[in-house]
């Protein structure tokens, strides 16, 4: 009953757009993003403002069952590890998720320069997984000027043999007449336009 | 062209049935090149992939998302013994779609070690190089052009040159390369001549048949002869499988890829493996990569991605090269947490990432399937004295950051401080004993699983890829690579299916 309680009790409400992640998982990754990624410094956003939960939501969607299954046991495994590795002081061995944002820091960094290789190990998969998720946000990518750049696409011969990937040949939406030369090596500059939702912050 | 000669999933709405000449399994480097090469000569082909046809509006510039939907196993495929992150692409293509486009030819040394460790007695340097010429000529492989070099690739040309070390601009298959470095997500550019726009086009002009989200599950025997195939329909991303097909044919050639070529095999009632090296010596090229931090920006989101590269150390078993991915995978490998860690980010904009893979001599792993799936099960152990030249990797990667200007560098190296602002803290990397754990390890070449040898008892297929076994059966992807190549794969690969190619056409 305890148990249950730890783990399904008290989570806040899933937020809107996310589709695979329970609330408790929710919960934890925008816990544990703003202690990876806390707010200010060179990049502003913090964790959660740049949307890692929704990122992740995203992309676990795309993974194969097993490795959906693995992530999510570490995430499992990060949030409820405080029973064998306690973070400090009193009530230490709440969930993660319950601690104070001192605890969770302090567990956190318990993990990072942990004793044994297994926890580094642990500690580092679950960084690089945040670290994609928050790189995958414009907005901090914009701050880096690391963002795609805006720039046409040429029409090949290739785009008349199929469609998108999920519809008919019937939906090739483009002629012989669309064809365009390659253009003859104009590189690319880094104040060019950047796609759109990546721009860099005045 | 006729787009009709190319099925996409959404056409299967039932079991169906072919026959053709020749069917090619895989449209990768491997099998694109036989598709193109036989149809040309005027027989009947057919092309397998499991993998969807990309669109440019199909690719997604984030990298964890692009790795995701493009890559077997979510991109997260890896190695148990020792752990090693390979992925493999599945796709119209393979993996040139998400490769760098690096085309290099295999060293003389190389060849010649082939002939002499695995009894070939046509593969020397005189016997290749009219098939690397024909596979340079179509895709117009050549050096990276200055324009598109980027600073990342010049500070590392600069750092060859103060250390006296030979270096060269990168050869690829590139046409009006614009250096947006997406390579890894897909080149909207469409200047990379993957094979979903370069071979496999002109094997459909020829008249070759194309069946994509197709995945062949068996081979089809009457007594020594292979006489088709069956499998099912896939649909993209999901993997969910649907209605059956089977085709009939006089000459199948499997290109699907070094880990999953075996599993065909394997799933045929062990087809073609009287040898018992199915499946066996399976090698990769593990590489590490080390990121320095100049004073000044480096921007290096722009220039070819792996533009330059240095051979200078092939015959001590390692290759140098530039690198560059999506911002979010560059990033998996910052250490730290917290503040310390978003500093170490916004220095990406003054980074460059040089990488160093190492021609395993010692080091052997193994494919597996597993019942019913068509995932395999990969072990791989990382020899101590290969282990060592990855050390030494390292060290003059280091080293070559230091004399180009850089003011820190990040080598991630396991009981290795995280930052090093001198090349004299940079001596511990020099002569130490490297663990295996010290290093997060990935290897994208792969080979050796079904490879070529002389002795039909050492070997899976001949020199020409015919099964040592089956007559009409060939392999042609880089599993019939018998040992490292010393450079990256994929122009060799090229070349002997382009050899397989004029073989197996005179036969029919």
């Amino acid at each position: 009953m305890l148990a249950a309680m730890r783990v399904f009790w008290g989570y806040p409400k899933r937020p809107q757009g996310i589709r695979l992640l329970a609330r408790g998982e929710a919960a934890f990754l925008a816990a544990a993003a703003d202690v990876i990624f806390p707010e200010g410094g060179p990049l502003p956003p913090s964790g959660s403002e740049a949307g890692v939960p929704r990122y992740l939501d995203g992309y676990l969607r795309l993974l194969p069952t097993t490795q959906r299954r693995l992530i999510r046991m570490l995430f499992f495994l990060l949030e409820h590890g405080t029973i064998i590795f306690p973070a400090d002081g009193r009530g230490g061995r709440r969930r993660f998720t319950r601690l104070t944002l001192h605890g969770q820091v302090a567990y956190m960094r318990s993990w990072h320069a942990g004793r044994y290789g297994w926890q580094r190990l642990v500690f580092t998969a679950f960084r690089a997984i945040l670290g994609t998720a928050y790189l995958g946000d414009g907005q901090v990518l914009g701050h880096l000027g690391l963002g795609p750049k805006r720039f046409s696409t040429p029409v090949i011969e290739a785009d008349l043999l199929w469609p998108r990937i999920g519809r008919p040949p019937s939906q090739i939406s483009v002629t012989r007449h669309d064809l365009t030369p390659i253009p003859n090596t104009i590189p690319l500059i880094p104040s060019g336009p950047t796609e759109p939702g990546y721009e860099v912050p005045q | 062209m006729n787009a009709g000669n190319v099925r996409v999933f959404a056409e299967y709405d039932a079991d169906f049935h072919e026959e053709t000449d020749v069917v090619v399994v895989g449209s990768g480097p491997g099998g694109a090149v036989v598709a193109k090469e036989l149809a040309c000569a005027g027989h009947d082909v057919l092309l397998l992939e499991e993998g969807p046809p990309y669109t440019p509006d199909d690719f997604v510039q984030d990298g964890g998302y692009s790795m995701a939907r493009v890559m077997r196993e979510g991109g997260l495929r890896t190695t148990r013994g020792t752990m090693l992150a390979t992925m493999q692409a599945n796709a119209l293509g393979g993996g040139s779609l998400v490769n760098s486009a690096i085309s290099v030819r295999a060293p003389d040394f190389t060849l010649d070690q082939w002939c002499a460790e695995f009894e070939l007695s046509r593969t020397t340097r005189k016997d290749l190089d009219p098939h690397y010429d024909a596979v340079e000529k179509f895709l117009g492989i050549g050096p990276t052009p200055p324009n598109v070099m980027g600073r990342r690739n010049t500070l590392f040309r600069d750092a060859c040159k103060t250390l006296g070390y030979s270096s060269e601009p990168m050869p690829r298959n590139v046409r009006g390369c614009r250096g947006s470095g997406e390579c890894f997500t897909g080149c909207r550019a469409r200047a990379k001549q993957s094979m979903d726009i370069s071979y496999v086009p002109e094997a459909v002009r020829a008249g070759a048949r194309v069946l994509t989200s197709v995945q062949v599950q068996r081979i089809l025997t009457d007594g020594a002869r292979a006489i088709g195939l069956t499998g099912q329909v896939v649909q993209p991303f999901t993997g969910k499988t649907s209605h059956r097909f089977e085709i009939r044919t006089k000459k199948i050639v499997l290109a699907a890829g070094v880990l999953a070529t075996p599993l065909i095999l394997k799933h045929s009632d062990n087809a073609a493996n009287d040898s018992g090296h199915v499946g066996r010596n399976l090698q990769f090229h593990p590489g590490v990569g080390i990121m320095g931090i100049f004073p000044e920006r480096t921007d290096p989101q722009f220039g070819a991605t792996q533009g330059y590269q240095s051979l200078e150390f092939l015959r001590e078993g390692f290759k140098l090269e530039t690198l560059w991915a999506a911002p979010n995978v560059i990033a998996v490998r910052m250490p730290g947490f917290g503040h310390a860690l978003k500093e170490r980010l916004a220095e990406t904009p003054y980074s460059a990432i040089w990488d160093g893979f190492v021609s395993t001599k010692q080091s052997f792993g193994r494919v597996r399937a597993r019942r019913g799936s068509m995932t395999p099960k990969l072990t791989w152990k990382f020899h101590p004295d290969d282990l060592q030249v990855l050390g030494r990797v390292s060290w003059i990667l280091t080293e070559m950051f230091f004399a180009a200007g850089a003011r820190k560098v990040l080598p991630g190296i396991g009981r290795v401080p995280d930052e090093l602002f001198s090349l004299e803290e940079a001596e511990t990397l020099r002569d130490r004993e490297y663990r295996h754990s010290d290093f997060v390890l990935a290897g994208t070449h792969v080979f050796g699983s079904t490879r070529m040898h002389g002795n039909p008892q050492h070997g899976v297929v001949d020199e020409f890829g015919r099964c040592h076994d089956w007559e009409n059966l060939f392999i042609t992807d880089t599993g019939v690579i018998p040992s490292s190549p010393s450079v990256n794969p994929m122009l060799t690969c090229m070349a002997l299916a382009h050899r397989s190619a004029q073989q197996i056409a005179s036969e029919l």
